[in-house]
């Protein structure tokens, strides 16, 4: 019978109290005169509940920066003040409104929706010099998730056959394993920082197989937990393999030098035909002086997937200066040109903050991404990043309930398709696996930029 | 159409009375603040020196009356001989940044363009207060990174004689409107916003003999009184679209796509959704409406045509505006859009307002109007129909300057939304799709917050902004050498971009 992926959502509070942007002062002027009371439409300001004669200190976060207080106040005894705390939020360029924005898609699991018009900068480096086209009258379009349209965002994990060869069918297509399907293109992984303990990972896999989707297991987990083999990759140091890792599972991931894994692969290949088998590349291994050659290499030797980590978290092998969307865009050209992008999935991980970046990354050319650092904000990680250091996690996400933790991860899938699906249903296209590497229907800042400076330049059009 | 004809219809316009329109609020935030301190000993001196009124005290009183820090010029004033802090004599006076007036606004609307708008909407003339940059925000790129190389060789042309009028219908069909400036109000839909302020925008359209438009939210008997100046929009959701309502409007506007969610069919959410809205729109209430897209009966150019034949059968004497968002293939859309018989292209690029969107299209969808107004007025160009279509922009426009720069670039008008609504004192706090989250009474359907805003009120606001705006542009042509707004069209000799 047809049915019609989805995947429930359920409103899933927070543990700890809401960060607001704002800081509400109430100074001495103030005469408890309780205009801004009835002034404020969010109760941010109340009478004292043991005093009425005179106003409580305001409840800051809950505190939208109307400024109607401010304006209302007789005595000028309001201002406002950016919290301190909500500036600490996050680490690096993961923003404390990046934070904000995972947190509210882990807890309601839904597209954030606003007011008003984009509030940020016109532009800037790397995902913000790139927009999404749409259709419009010429093009047929999409429903998108409000309409009864279905679009597809399910992709291929593993190869591709590149050609069938009718004279001996049966064979060649035995030669290669059979790609997964999953329902959403993203893998999920544990970051490489924070709790990892084993509630950790059984949720990871929980959620993975409730969405259809995998998730990435280190082979020293697996070793030591129960964890059930199916939707799990497992992640194997190419020095190490053990026939017993090999036979569980239906994909493997090797980590180590690319000299290694050729070899590796090779050898295993041999012997099991059928498992998937994708390359860890970190980002550190894209020097500019690195042979795109070796990835030839690697296909050859029955490579399937190609896993490409850059700038993660607290992740030093996974570091460089070049971003992710350009290494991947390289990848992806060179391997078209090569006539061989099909026979193999590019997998994007590291600096995957929002969800409008899984599109963009797809554009640049990859088939599916994996999440790791989102996966532990949607657990309410603040990324103060104390845990590397040996400190304590602040925010006890050793300590939460298993539900909760299913519930808040399969929330943030959820708002994160439902964000691809807005995009895709705007593009007017019909399934994710066309995006890949569309470049033609992005738009470039500095294409665009150059173009209209030129126009300004050049003068009055004939 | 002949220039002298085109005169003869604006020297019959009256302008608008400007009247001072103050905030409804007790305090305007201000960029500085002034302290007086317990040294001060009720001399009045600061309140007899200051010419800006920040300063002032009660006849009979002995003590001065909590300064105006908003009327404050700021430090610039320090070289001033009546610079107050100087002249105290027991040092009482301070002035700092008024670190509160930092957070106010965005990149986009800085503190200061929304401070500006709020002066130019009470005073009806641009802000005296130097210290304010009314002119550019701080998005850093688009409008923001444009400017007008001014000759100061020019002989300045004398502001009298200075036209600032369009026209929307330059097709040798339908009938000939002029407006006296070259923009008109974006559509903002009953629901989305309350009847109060789609009163105050039709009047202030009325009285500058300009068009606001319903949105898509169907037609409220009230804006009836303004048919005149109300374009009828005719969105993917069909809310409330009736052959009267039609029949209503000088101007009818097929809402392709909306700039902020490119792709996306408006969103009004439940709590928007009153037994009165619900009934304007034919829908249940309290349910969120999602409207399609696209329009389920338009999916290539000839679908497009039948619409708007569709539209000129009910109402020949209408004008036909079509909205687009900007797709790369904008310049084909535009095109498209002219052969099926549409007078006016309207543009509505991604940095546009909304009254609800995902912030995932706000930020990611199509490209920023600064981009699509030079490829299709190129594209209209060479294809030999530029002077037979009316090209409107829209999508983050919200100064002056901003509607000069897009007319440079190549388009022949603008539409306004946002500016609009910050000048009935919107502070962008980006709470519009909560229903009753809406401080100000602007973007609400709730009985009590519609309340806020004063028609009446509203509409002087507006009218002074737009007399401001007026004369802002009035000012750049005069030293620009050019004698109309239209001259200015596609002159980006008079621009130049920042790197």
């Amino acid at each position: 019978m047809y049915r019609r992926y989805h995947i429930p959502i359920k409103h899933v509070p927070g543990r700890y109290a809401p960060i607001g942007k704002y800081i509400v002062i109430r100074n001495d002027f103030c005469i408890n005169c309780g205009q801004c009371e009835i002034a404020c439409l969010y109760d941010v300001h109340k009478r004292r509940e043991d005093d009425p004669r005179k106003m409580a200190n305001p409840i800051s976060e809950r505190c939208v920066g109307c400024f109607r207080c401010i304006k209302t106040c007789p005595k000028n005894a309001l201002e406002l003040r950016e919290n301190e705390e909500y500036k600490k939020l996050g680490y690096k360029d993961w923003t404390a409104e990046v934070i904000k924005t995972l947190w509210f898609e882990a807890e309601t699991g839904r597209v954030p929706v606003s007011g008003a018009g984009y509030k940020g900068k016109f532009a800037g480096p790397d995902y913000d010099s790139l927009w999404t086209d749409m259709s419009e009258i010429v093009r047929p379009t999409r429903d998108g998730i409000h309409g009864r349209e279905f679009i597809s965002t399910a992709v291929f994990f593993g190869p591709r056959n590149m050609i069938l060869n009718f004279d001996n069918l049966d064979e060649e297509i035995d030669k290669l394993p059979v790609p997964l399907e999953i329902q959403i293109p993203f893998v999920l992984m544990p970051p490489s920082f924070g709790p990892v303990t084993k509630k950790f990972l059984k949720i990871l896999y929980e959620v993975a197989s409730n969405v259809e989707t995998l998730v990435i297991i280190d082979y020293n987990d697996f070793k030591n937990e129960d964890i059930p083999t199916e939707n799990i990759i497992l992640r194997i140091n190419a020095e190490n393999v053990t026939e017993d890792a090999l036979t569980k599972v239906k994909c493997i991931e090797l980590a180590g030098e690319p000299r290694q894994i050729i070899e590796v692969t090779k050898s295993i290949r041999a012997i099991h035909p059928k498992l998937i088998i994708s390359a860890y590349l970190p980002g550190k291994i894209f020097s500019p002086t690195f042979d795109l050659n070796v990835l030839l290499k690697m296909i050859n030797a029955g490579v399937h997937v190609f896993h490409i980590r850059v700038n993660g978290i607290n992740d030093n092998e996974s570091h460089n200066e070049t971003h992710i969307m350009k290494i991947i865009r390289k990848v992806h050209t060179f391997l078209v040109e090569n006539n061989i992008r099909d026979a193999v999935t590019i997998m994007a991980s590291g600096d995957i903050k929002l969800a409008e970046h899984v599109p963009k990354l797809i554009i640049s050319g990859a088939d599916l991404v994996a999440l790791d650092t989102t996966l532990m904000i949607a657990l309410e990680c603040p990324l103060c990043l104390d845990c590397i250091n040996g400190g304590l996690c602040k925010r006890e996400i050793d300590k939460i309930d298993e539900n909760w933790g299913i519930d808040r991860i399969t929330n943030l899938l959820a708002s994160w398709r439902d964000q691809l699906l807005e995009i895709l249903g705007a593009m007017g296209m019909r399934e994710v696996r066309r995006l890949r590497g569309e470049v033609g229907r992005s738009i470039s800042y500095e294409e665009e930029e150059k173009m209209l400076e030129e126009y300004i330049s050049g003068g009055n059009v004939e | 159409m002949t220039e002298a004809y085109l005169k003869s219809q604006v020297s019959q316009f009256k302008f608008p009375k400007i009247v001072r329109a103050p905030s409804r609020f007790r305090v305007m935030p201000s960029k500085f603040k002034i302290e007086i301190t317990e040294d001060c000993i009720n001399c009045g001196l600061c309140a007899e020196l200051c010419p800006y009124g920040v300063f002032s005290r009660p006849k009979g009183y002995n003590f001065l009356n909590k300064p105006k820090s908003y009327n404050c010029i700021g430090f610039e004033c320090e070289q001033n001989d009546f610079y107050c802090v100087k002249n105290c004599p027991t040092n009482a006076i301070k002035i700092s940044y008024d670190s509160t007036y930092k957070l106010l606004g965005d990149y986009r609307w800085t503190p200061d363009l929304i401070l500006a708008t709020w002066i130019q909407s009470e005073t009806g003339h641009p802000p005296k207060n130097r210290s304010i940059e009314y002119k550019v925000g701080a998005s850093g790129g688009g409008f923001d990174k444009i400017h007008f190389k001014i000759d100061k060789n020019v002989d300045p042309i004398p502001k009298e004689e200075i036209d600032t009028s369009i026209e929307l219908n330059r097709r040798d069909f339908g009938p000939k409107i002029t407006i006296p400036i070259p923009w008109y109000g974006g559509g903002m839909s009953f629901g989305s916003i309350s009847l109060n302020s789609m009163l105050a925008r039709a009047i202030a359209a009325k009285e500058w003999n300009t068009f606001t438009s319903t949105g898509e939210g169907g037609y409220p008997p009230e804006l009836v009184k303004y048919k005149d100046h109300i374009i009828t929009q005719d969105a993917t959701g069909l809310f409330g679209v009736r052959e009267e309502t039609i029949k209503y409007a000088r101007i009818v506007e097929f809402k392709y796509a909306q700039g902020a969610k490119p792709g996306l069919g408006g969103h009004l959410l439940a709590d928007k959704v009153t037994p009165e809205v619900a009934r304007m729109r034919e829908a249940v209430p309290w349910r969120s409406l999602f409207s399609p897209f696209p329009f389920h009966s338009v999916y290539s150019v000839e679908d497009h045509k039948k619409h708007v034949d569709w539209i000129k059968t009910v109402n020949p004497k209408a004008l036909v505006a079509v909205k687009v968002s900007t797709p790369t293939d904008v310049d084909m859309v535009a095109v498209g859009s002219y052969y099926a018989g549409a007078n006016i292209i309207h543009l509505d690029g991604g940095y546009g307002g909304t009254g609800a969107a995902p912030d995932i299209a706000k930020k990611n969808i199509a490209t920023p109007i600064e981009f699509a107004i030079p490829k299709v007025h190129k594209f209209l160009l060479a294809e030999g129909i530029r002077d037979e279509i009316v090209l409107i922009a829209s999508g983050g426009i919200r100064t002056a300057y901003d509607i000069a720069k897009a007319i440079a670039l190549g388009a022949d008008g603008v539409v306004i939304g946002t500016a609009d609504l910050v000048a009935l004192e919107c502070a962008r706090c980006g709470r519009c799709e909560s229903g009753r989250g809406c401080p100000i009474g602007i973007a609400t359907t709730d009985k009590e917050l519609s309340k806020l805003i004063d028609p009446m009120w509203g509409a002087q606001r507006i009218i002074n902004l737009y007399n401001a705006w007026r004369e802002q542009l009035v000012d750049l042509l005069s030293k620009l050498g050019l004698r109309s707004i239209r001259e200015l069209r596609g002159r980006t000799d008079l621009l130049y971009y920042e790197r």
